[in-house]
């Protein structure tokens, strides 16, 4: 049977994604960054364009993993396990 | 000057007189405009320890370095100041819209209000020439009834209005000042120095160009900042706008709910910004010079409140939301329009009725207390009715206007525990239970609880930080962001776009191409710097000591978040003692929280040493 992680997405994410939570395969030893990176070859350039600046997570963009903030520098060092929570939050910044 | 008018504006109400000033070079280049000019001209003409309704205490306009002229998202801003009758400190509030471009137009950069008409005047300032009107016909309307009535009695559809409604005019500590229908100059309770002055409105007209240095410079960079404003980093205020917020905050386990009982909504769906953008939104509009247009215009659609419009928000959906356990976005959008329409602070009325909701539930306030209303969390009807009530301080509306700290004060009962403010001033929409680095950022915000001093909470979302974690270099951070910040609301550049500016380097160039003179970005961030040590003295001439900023609501210290991502948090009193130390060495100042000798001199701020060496120990 094929691993998975469950990913949720919220605000500008979300739109890019078209739909607010789904599943994706998972291979062994995946890191949250190249998980990133295989969503947005398969949601395509506005959804990259969301989540990635460059090969890095977007500075504006929050990321957790089972409810816990991940820190971007981690990002490419936390691997994931079958079964995890990965969502995605645009940062907004307030006005005023 | 290019730019600045170098003109200041003072007018004296009570015997009706007023007079132009001048500012030189020295002071634009060390101060910039906004927050540097506000904090500057407030510490030099209030008297200290004057009560904020006393009609010496100055209401201050102040625009930015850049109102007025072609820069995208910073043309249309000001800012107002006061001693805030919220606080008893720095009052201090920004909008934007169309009013701030048209002050510098009328031939002002600075507005200097004081004293008190003998009976309600409004303000006309048309191309230089000073009116002071009767606002008798005025005097009980609703800020959108006295602004097209001040078009109506001038004949001209086009001028600009900033003035009060109900509450301002009676004294409610969280009033604002709107302009533009929608938009506020919305905390501190500006509102209501406005009203003890009895003075209605500032009404203007201006026809006057604004000369820049390098015309064909400035042009060519803001082509470039246009095309970055038009981009990906605003992308989100143009789409979904901050009210995408909601889920994102309650997933975090940082969204207060029900007066900081909880920190997620379990309804938090049904007032969702994607939900408001499907079903409510009725048009995108923008500011003067503004081409990300992030203003969102929503329409409740059934109900009683059928046909309210209001300009959505994320804080003031937090605020008559989740915080009062309201999920109907009709009667949030009627909640937020009555507050534009009776001019209180959307923010702070919602945490106040959210507080008053709490109250109810607990026995300190009765049905009969509430005028008849069942005020329980939910209860998004009775939850617009006492806005009303509060800005005509009827029945609890008029002990709930003075604000939560005091109303704490006036029902007992241990109220206080559970009285979300800093300083008086009622929080904002982040739990800071589980977000250290912002709890320490709201703690010494100069302005009281609030968000929008700092910015911090960026640090712990976006997880460059331990969000749980009190660390002493959080302090250093808190400071850059202030100082940033400062340089910001000085400008005034709108925050939506502070990602399109690289830093000091581009806000420093800018300057230069506008006014002429010459700023490099060490100069900037060393001007930031002098504004948050001013406005440090300001505070404590009024009476500020570590122990204010140490004191954060019972609730945030004592009851830990119940569930989510969060859950656990508090902020401890130990965590607060590490956050301060920290954030007083960063800053060069004793460990008091006094700025010392060599840190004034070295921002050019000997001349105001006498507060700091009145109070060291």
């Amino acid at each position: 049977m094929t691993e998975t992680v469950q990913l949720q997405y919220f605000g500008s994410v979300r739109a890019a994604a078209c739909c607010a939570e789904e599943q994706a395969p998972l291979a062994e030893n995946t890191s949250v960054l190249q998980l990133l990176h295989q969503l947005a070859d398969a949601h395509g350039e506005a959804f990259r364009g969301e989540v990635l600046s460059g090969e890095a997570l977007r500075d504006d963009l929050t990321a957790s993993v089972n409810g816990a903030i991940i820190q971007h520098a981690a990002a490419e060092d936390i691997v994931l396990q079958p079964g995890d929570t990965v969502a995605l939050f645009p940062i907004f910044p307030g006005g005023g | 000057m290019n730019a600045y008018t170098g003109k200041i504006l003072y007018i004296d109400l009570t015997c009706g007189s007023c007079k132009t000033g001048f500012y030189d070079e020295a002071m634009a280049g060390d101060y910039i405009g906004g927050t540097g000019f506000g904090v500057k001209m407030l510490i030099d003409h209030l008297k200290p320890g004057l009560d904020a309704f006393d009609p010496g205490n100055p209401l201050i306009y102040v625009s930015g370095a850049t109102t007025g002229t072609i820069v995208p998202c910073t043309a249309s801003k000001f800012g107002v100041f006061a001693k805030s009758p919220a606080t008893g400190l720095l009052g201090e509030a920004y909008s934007t819209g169309q009013w701030g471009a048209e002050l510098r137009a009328a031939g002002y950069d600075v507005l200097v209000i004081t004293g008190k008409a003998p009976k309600p005047v409004y303000l006309f300032i048309d191309d230089g020439t000073v009116q002071i009107r009767s606002a008798r016909k005025l005097w009980g309307k609703s800020t959108w009834e006295a602004e097209q009535a001040i078009r109506d009695e001038l004949g001209d559809q086009n001028i600009r209005v900033s003035g009060i409604g109900r509450a301002g005019e009676n004294l409610n500590r969280l009033a604002c000042i709107i302009n533009d229908r929608f938009r506020a100059a919305g905390r501190t309770g500006l509102g209501a120095v406005m009203g003890s002055k009895n003075l209605k409105a500032v009404a203007l007209r201006g026809t006057q160009d604004v000369s820049v240095a390098d015309p064909e410079g400035l042009m060519a960079f803001c082509r470039d900042l246009f095309e970055r404003a038009k981009g990906p980093a605003t992308a989100k205020y143009r789409t979904l706008g901050t009210p995408a917020n909601m889920l994102t905050m309650s997933a975090q386990g940082a969204l207060p709910t029900r007066n900081y009982r909880e920190a997620e909504f379990e309804k938090v769906e049904n007032v969702s910004g994607e939900r408001l953008n499907e079903q409510f939104i009725t048009k995108i509009q923008g500011c003067s010079a503004c081409p990300c247009r992030c203003e969102h215009i929503a329409k409740a659609r059934e109900g009683r409140f059928k046909g309210a419009v209001s300009r959505m928000e994320y804080e003031p959906m937090m605020a008559f939301g989740p915080y009062c356990g309201v999920d109907d976005m009709n009667a949030i959008i009627k909640a937020i329009e009555s507050c534009n329409i009776y001019g209180v602070d959307a923010i702070g009325a919602g945490i106040v009725v959210g507080f008053a909701m709490e109250c109810y539930e607990r026995g300190l306030i009765t049905k009969e207390d509430a005028g008849g209303l069942e005020l329980n969390f939910g209860n998004g009807e009775a939850m617009v009715e006492m806005v009303r009530k509060m800005s005509e301080r009827e029945d609890i509306g008029d002990i709930l206007a003075e604000g939560v700290m005091r109303a704490a004060e006036k029902i007992g009962g241990g109220a206080a525990h559970f009285a979300m403010h800093i300083k008086g001033l009622e929080l904002t929409g982040y739990d800071i239970r589980g977000l250290k680095t912002a709890a320490l950022g709201y703690a010494v915000s100069r302005r009281g609880g609030d968000h929008q001093r700092h910015g911090s909470y960026g640090w712990d979302l976006s997880g460059k930080v331990d969000r749980f974690k009190a660390e002493p270099g959080r302090g250093a951070l808190v400071m850059g962001d202030e100082d940033m910040y400062a340089v910001i609301d000085s400008m005034i550049i709108c925050k939506f776009t502070r990602t399109i500016w690289q830093g000091y380097e581009d806000i420093a160039k800018v300057y230069s191409l506008v006014t002429g003179i010459p700023m490099e970005a060490d100069q900037l961030r060393l001007c930031g710097e002098r504004m948050s040590n001013l406005a440090r003295l300001f505070n404590i001439r009024e009476g500020m000591t570590r122990r204010d900023d140490e004191l954060l609501p019972a609730r945030i210290h004592e009851d830990p978040i119940p569930g989510g991502a969060a859950k656990g948090s508090v902020v401890t009193p130990e965590d607060m003692a590490i956050l301060l130390d920290g954030y007083y060495a960063a800053r060069g100042w004793d460990n008091q929280g006094v700025p010392t000798d060599e840190k004034l001199d070295e921002l050019g701020l000997g001349a105001y040493a006498s507060i700091a060496e009145g109070v060291r120990a």
